[in-house]
Formats: C-alpha cells, sequence, structure tokens
C-alpha cells in the first residue's frame, strides 16, 4: 500500500521540485531593464583641418566644407565646425564663398547652418562686381546655392552699399531679396 | 538753376523691401520708398533703380502720386507730383506722367506729362489726350515777380 502512496507522490513532488527551481532560476537570472540614461551629447569624432568635398554626379566638385575643427556627434548625427569654411564653385553659378567663427551640420545634409562673423562673398561673374554680404547668423543650403538671414545684414558691391534686416539669395539666379528696413547708398557717378 | 552739385551727389534710398539683381544692381524697391540725392527728394510707393557703367543712376517710380521736391538754386522750392516718374541721373531729365502737377516758386503747371530739367530747371507741359481722344489740356499760372523798388530804373 505504501509502496503505491510514494509511488503516487513521487512525480508529484519531482514536479514541484522543478517548478520551484524553475521559478528561483528565472527570478535569479531576470536582466535587469535596461532603461537607457539621457544620451550625453559628446563628440564621437573630432578632426583638426578639416576639409570635406562634396561632388556632383558627373563627379565635378560642388562645394568643399573646411574648418579648423570639426566634431561630429552620433546621439543626433550632427557635425560642428570651428572657423568653417564653405566654398561652392558649381560649373555655371558664380563663386560662392561663405566663412564664418562656427558652423553646423544637421544629419549629414547640404543645410549648414553659420554663426558668428558670417561673410558671404559673391566672387565677380560675367563681367559683374563682387558682392560682400555680413551678417551674424546665416542658413546656407550647400548644394543648391541658397542663402538666408533673419538678422541685421550689410551688402556691398562696387560703391554701393545696403542695409536691411532679413534677406535671402539665390546664387544660381544671382537675386537677393532684402526683407525689411532696406537702405541703399549709391557713390557719386563718376563725371 | 537748381542746386548745381544734386546730381553729382550720392544717392540714398529707403524702402521696406528690396529685390536685387545683383549681376546688374538693379533693384526694384517697395514700399515708403524714399530717395534723396543732394537736395532732391523723392516719394513713391515702388521704385526701380539702376546704374550705368560710370555710376549715373536711373529711375523708374510710380506713387499715388510720385512726389517731388528740389531746392532752387536761386532760393525757393520746386515741387512736382504725378502717377509715375522717370529720372535720368546722367541728363537730370525728370519726367513726371499721368496727372502732372509741378510748382516752382509761385508758377503753377499741370498737363498729362511734364518734361523738367533739374540741372536747367526749365520745364515742358504737354497735355497728352483726354477720355475722348482730343488734345488734352494744360494749365499754366505763371506769377510776375514784383518789381522791387529799389532795383535801378523801377519805376515807383
Amino acid at each position: 500500500m505504501n509502496t503505491d502512496h510514494s509511488a503516487i507522490a513521487f512525480p508529484i513532488a519531482l514536479l514541484a521540485g522543478l517548478a520551484a527551481l524553475a521559478l528561483a532560476l528565472d527570478r535569479i537570472t531576470t536582466i535587469p531593464l535596461f532603461v537607457p540614461g539621457p544620451v550625453k551629447h559628446e563628440p564621437d569624432t573630432v578632426i583638426e583641418n578639416f576639409t570635406a568635398l562634396s561632388l556632383g554626379e558627373d563627379g565635378k566638385p560642388i562645394y568643399e566644407l573646411s574648418a579648423r575643427k570639426m566634431l561630429h556627434y552620433p546621439d543626433d548625427d550632427s557635425a560642428e565646425l570651428a572657423e568653417a569654411r564653405m566654398r561652392r564653385t558649381i560649373t555655371g553659378s558664380p563663386v560662392l564663398n561663405i566663412s564664418a567663427d562656427r558652423a553646423r551640420i544637421l544629419d549629414r545634409g547640404h543645410e549648414v547652418w553659420f554663426d558668428g562673423n558670417v561673410v558671404m562673398v559673391r566672387e565677380p561673374h560675367a563681367g559683374d562686381l563682387p558682392l560682400t554680404v555680413r551678417t551674424s547668423r546665416l542658413w546656407a543650403n550647400a548644394a543648391d546655392g541658397l542663402a538666408k538671414s533673419d538678422q541685421a545684414v550689410t551688402a556691398e558691391s562696387g560703391h554701393n552699399r545696403l542695409s536691411a534686416v532679413g534677406f535671402d539669395y539665390n546664387n544660381a539666379q544671382q537675386i537677393m531679396n532684402l526683407h525689411s528696413q532696406v537702405k541703399i547708398d549709391y557713390a557719386q557717378p563718376k563725371r | 538753376r537748381a542746386e548745381l552739385a544734386d546730381r553729382d551727389q550720392p544717392i540714398h534710398v529707403e524702402a521696406e523691401t528690396t529685390s536685387t539683381d545683383t549681376r546688374n544692381s538693379r533693384n526694384v524697391l517697395q514700399g515708403n520708398v524714399t530717395v534723396v540725392q543732394g537736395s532732391l527728394q523723392m516719394k513713391a510707393d515702388k521704385a526701380t533703380i539702376w546704374e550705368d557703367k560710370t555710376g549715373n543712376q536711373y529711375l523708374e517710380a510710380e506713387g499715388k502720386p510720385v512726389q517731388f521736391k528740389q531746392k532752387l538754386e536761386g532760393g525757393g522750392m520746386l515741387e512736382a507730383r504725378s502717377d509715375r516718374a522717370e529720372y535720368d541721373g546722367a541728363k537730370g531729365d525728370l519726367r513726371l506722367i499721368g496727372h502732372a502737377y509741378l510748382k516752382r516758386i509761385n508758377d503753377e503747371a499741370t498737363g498729362e506729362r511734364i518734361f523738367y530739367n533739374a540741372q536747367t530747371e526749365e520745364y515742358r507741359v504737354e497735355g497728352g489726350k483726354d477720355a475722348s481722344g482730343k488734345p488734352g489740356r494744360v494749365k499754366m499760372t505763371i506769377i510776375p515777380k514784383k518789381n522791387n523798388p529799389t532795383t535801378p530804373g523801377a519805376k515807383p
């Protein structure tokens, strides 16, 4: 009779033991939920005397971006440049140069934010005069040759001087729109 | 003769907005446009200004109306207004077009077009055509200068 009871009880006891073991193992091996801490905006790449060249489909250079130092940030895939310079040399358009104390490139795009002592120079093209524009902050699309700012801006072309607040510029069309408070001083005619 | 130096002075322009073709420095100015060159002043709603190779400026302006003022060499003011105005900085020619009115010291003139030279201060008035196609009217009022009794030979 006894052997019957133990024959029945043994598997149940075995099962209970296994269940308890599984529970214990589960508790021991629970991987703590990984809660990512605040992602630090820290550079993963630092390059001194940085230069990057963007080529068109025809293999010809569209623009060159250079800086004394470039820092790349993996968290938002952005890059910050110190003493930044951009030179756009796409054929058919005048050469456009932009320089600034700092610049920022967002997600590997062609858009660049220039900041601090921004100087944009459109070199003479087909006999016209150079155009020099100065402002404190400028957005540029290096591929399309577009630039704009909402800040105070001054511009010089030959002897004439312009000032305004806010402007946009299209290098291919060579049209500059001044948005407000426009003042223009034309030099005396040469007689 | 107007301030001889006017057309040789730099031009200062102000406006609300401007679109500039940087290839030829052609500026299209809009909103409260004011143009000052020496004693010459112009106010318009819209103006287009460009230059020739020697730096002479040319201007086309529209307004409701375009207003024009200039100090005359011998003293006194010239005032003018019209729907449109064209200015040739090289010659000093100002063309007032549409409901043109000009007042030089005490003389007044109205017509469809008035041609005025800012250098010589001479002007010509044209009547143009009225609505029915007939020659338009020119109206001029010239106030004779009073004889100054102290002028030699003047009769009391």
